[in-house]
């Protein structure tokens, strides 16, 4: 505010002025109290990925029911960017205040900060909710003598050569670049456009394999790529024969979960409606089977506890990571 | 052909032609308003889908990208903003007949171009899906490349004047291309650490500041010297001439469209743009280009529709999914318990024939929209000039902030309307910053895919005929062109 007009508040209008503020106060005074009443207004779910990719398609399966059960409207907005990083950035900054929350996943939080720079941290926010988990695998094409990645890597060895895979991004990266220091083979990663692009390449047969996040399930069931390897710790739900990288020997899993997280400074009695709100969405048998059907996304839900002890030890393993291979 | 026709019967139900019909109609807002773009409408539409049946759902999402292809036409010629990325080349010679008073022609092209195209890649993807989706395999990252290198040779004849002007202002397009995290290493590239940054520059934003927002700081400048140009679009009727001129122009685009779309990667943008330079390089007046010739607004409209039908033939025959859209389509299919690839044929064949009859009545109502949509649109050229400018700023600046989510797409579309009308001034071509700037981000990757996948040794080209061919073809035209400009420089100085 300029002089001249600080001037023109307190001298002409000193009574207008403090109505106005007595207005405000009184304006603010049932907002603090509504704050339990959550929501009070339409909530802005802001999806750190772009229109139609999965984390955008589990917010739009779970915002009509978590709309109908608060009687609130829940709208999905896109704010991709950075893996998450921009929707994160912009919640952050956000009023604190359960009406603005983000949906990303936990790499966005735990990971993607060792490569690029991110204005925020873990720190910043309550980790509301974990609504489900990606199963990260390696696949082929079906014509590859192999039956497990343990194969392919064996196969390279014997022939002395290097394998080249289609990359799906940073984490794959980091994961391969520990697969080859364990067993001696270079391993190269072929940078592509998203999960489409790794199935493209492994379709068409241009690399030894793929690493993929994304929908593999419709090119796994009609046969024109196969698995070899699954990344997580579990063993895959739907394909439980297909050996992890645990048990083929390789003291590497991946862990990228889908989250919901509000500023940090939310206030407790709104987190937990909005905790209590997403586990009852998230728990939908119709929204279960969306998951596990439609996007090979490993269906669960934790509550605001387990989810911040989960973050918080998958931080630590994948620092831990990141040094054991040096930054690849 | 026989079990598509009968594919009709299970199409032409009451529902399903609603469906198509909605589909068609939403997809065609959607492309008219910038700002809403295909995937947030298929995104928006496919838990609808879950209550419809396989048929009409699929043909829902089809009915959706078509419609949006045709409508970005719309706004592209009207108000030089493009509805959707593909049709960033659209303006390029749309907007200039809008502004001469042949707003109707044009957007009567445009549709004519649209649906042709459409309906070209269709015929293509139900007889061909199979034979042609393993060519689309053995085109790998080398082969794009080299595609790609050969597109950058049309840089040179979309110039203008100056080729050092269109030399310099396609570097700046490839150097903003290349803003972002490099796919290889992750390594912010002229990010200012700004997390917006990360993915690039939206081409969305782009094309809105640089073509549409530009434009109107232009046509602000001019009313301040004289009126507006008045539009009489009483006398404006195609002529047989034209549509003669435009008739081959369209045959060719669809089918470099459709060539394009089955390469998995390329998309409906660097198509459009391929198709326009290409017509606009061979032509033998091409000094009318960039001025409004119908047959700029044909080339890049055929081509545009026609990547949507044909980016489907890799999807229904082996599963790749080519972009965002297709991978909708392919969860909505396996919705349904059906999945995409070779099994489909077989096991769901009557599913896919009344699909394909559902796309080819989903062309057909397209024109229909189209028609009475561009008579109406038409009318809005015939507004003040004042009102118009006013609207195009209003809409260019509520789609950039609903392309980028947040202020910074507002920034970003007032930065680069100030940048494309420095291009404009003094004389460098926006055309060829915007090649540039649409085909680095492909160009880039698929060179380092190449580079990697061939351990950068150029004797593996040997193992690439297709792509030594078009590198082959690419010296040839760098050649050509060449000579001709010594040749145009000697008669100049003699």
């Amino acid at each position: 505010m300029t002089r001249a007009a600080e001037n023109w508040c307190w001298r002409g209008h000193r009574r207008q002025v403090c109505l106005a503020l007595a207005a405000t106060f009184v304006a603010a005074w049932p907002v603090s109290s509504w704050a339990q009443d959550w929501p009070t207004k339409p909530v802005n779910l802001i999806v750190g990925y772009g229109a139609g990719g999965g984390v955008d398609q589990m917010a739009r399966a779970l915002s009509p029911k978590a709309s109908e059960d608060v009687k609130q409207p829940f709208v999905v907005h896109n704010r991709p960017g950075g893996g998450g990083a921009v929707a994160a950035v912009s919640v952050k900054a956000a009023p604190a205040d359960g009406h603005t929350l983000v949906l990303t996943t936990s790499t966005t939080f735990t990971f993607d900060h060792h490569f690029a720079k991110a204005d925020f941290t873990v720190a910043d926010f309550r980790h509301v909710a974990i609504i489900g988990q990606f199963q990260e695998v390696f696949v082929s094409h079906p014509s590859r003598p192999w039956k497990t990645l343990q194969d392919a890597i064996a196969d390279a060895k014997a022939q002395s050569r290097d394998l080249k895979y289609a990359s799906f991004y940073q984490l794959d990266r980091v994961v391969t670049a520990l697969l080859a220091k364990q067993s001696g083979v270079k391993i190269t990663a072929v940078p592509t456009q998203g999960g489409a692009g790794v199935v493209n390449a492994v379709i068409a047969d241009q690399v030894d394999f793929g690493f993929t996040g994304g929908t593999w399930g419709p090119s796994v069931t009609s046969g024109t790529i196969k698995l070899l390897a699954s990344a997580p710790r579990d063993p895959l739900k739907s394909q439980s024969q297909v050996p992890t990288l645990r048990q083929l020997g390789y003291d590497v899993e991946t862990e990228v979960f889908v989250t919901v997280s509000v500023p940090k400074d939310t206030p407790e009695a709104v987190v937990r409606k909005i905790e209590a709100t997403f586990n009852k969405a998230a728990g939908d048998p119709a929204y279960a089977k969306f998951c596990e059907e439609g996007l090979q996304v490993r269906h669960f839900n934790l509550g605001e506890a387990d989810t911040k002890k989960a973050l918080a030890e998958q931080s630590e393993r994948y620092a831990k990571l990141v040094t054991a291979v040096g930054n690849p | 052909m026989e079990a598509v026709i009968a594919g009709f019967g299970a199409a032409l139900t009451p529902s399903n032609v609603a469906f198509v019909g909605l589909g068609v109609l939403l997809g065609y807002v959607v492309g008219v308003l910038p700002g809403f773009n295909r995937p947030t409408a298929l995104a928006l539409a496919v838990p609808l889908t879950f209550y419809m049946g396989p048929i009409s759902g699929i043909a829902f999402l089809i009915g959706i990208s078509k419609g949006s292809a045709t409508g970005g036409a719309v706004s592209a010629i009207l108000i030089n903003t493009p509805g959707e990325a593909s049709s960033a080349a659209t303006c390029l010679d749309g907007y200039p007949l809008a502004r001469k008073g042949r707003a109707r022609s044009a957007l009567l092209i445009a549709l004519v171009a649209s649906v042709w195209g459409d309906i070209f890649a269709t015929l293509v993807l139900i007889a061909l899906a199979q034979p042609l989706s393993r060519v689309a395999l053995l085109i790998g990252p080398v082969e794009i490349c080299a595609v790609l290198f050969f597109a950058l040779t049309f840089i040179a004849s979309l110039s203008g004047a100056s080729l050092l002007k269109g030399l310099i202002s396609a570097f700046l397009g490839i150097l903003l291309g290349t803003v972002g995290l490099d796919a290889e290493t992750g390594t912010p590239r002229l990010t200012f650490g700004q997390a917006e940054l990360f993915d690039g520059l939206p081409l969305m934003v782009i094309a809105i500041g640089v073509l549409a927002l530009s434009e109107m700081i232009v046509q602000m400048e001019e009313r301040g010297q004289q009126q507006g140009t008045p539009l009489a679009t009483g006398g404006d009727r195609l002529r047989a001439h034209e549509i003669r001129a435009c008739v081959p122009v369209i045959l060719r685009s669809s089918l470099l469209g459709t060539v394009l779309g089955v390469i998995p990667g390329l998309g409906a943008s660097v198509a459009s743009f391929l198709a326009y330079s290409w017509v606009r390089s061979t032509s033998s007046t091409p000094e009318r280009f960039g001025q409004g010739a119908l047959e700029g607004v044909a080339a890049a409209e055929a081509a545009d529709n026609a990547v949507v039908p044909a980016g489907l033939i890799p999807l229904f025959a082996l599963g790749i999914p080519g972009g965002i859209a297709a991978a909708l389509i392919i969860g909505a299919f396996m919705i349904h318990g059906i999945t995409p690839g070779p099994l489909m044929f077989l096991n769901h064949a009557h599913v896919l024939n009344a699909i394909y009859a559902s796309m080819l009545l989903a062309s057909v109502l397209m024109f229909a929209f189209g028609y009475f949509g561009s008579g109406l649109f038409a009318r809005l050229a015939q507004l003040p000039l004042s009102v118009i400018v006013a609207s195009v700023v209003f809409l260019c600046i509520v789609g950039a902030y609903i392309e980028g989510g947040t202020m910074f797409g507002v920034y970003l579309v007032l930065g680069f309307a100030v940048l494309g009308w420095l291009l404009r001034k003094f004389d460098f071509s926006y055309v060829t910053f915007l090649i540039g700037f649409v085909l680095t981000p492909t160009l880039e990757l698929s060179l380092r895919q190449a580079l990697i996948l061939t351990d950068r040794n150029p004797y593996a080209l040997l193992q690439h005929p297709i792509a030594l061919a078009i590198l082959a073809v690419t010296a040839l035209a760098v050649w050509r062109m060449a000579s001709r400009r010594r040749a145009v420089t000697g008669l100049a100085t003699s």
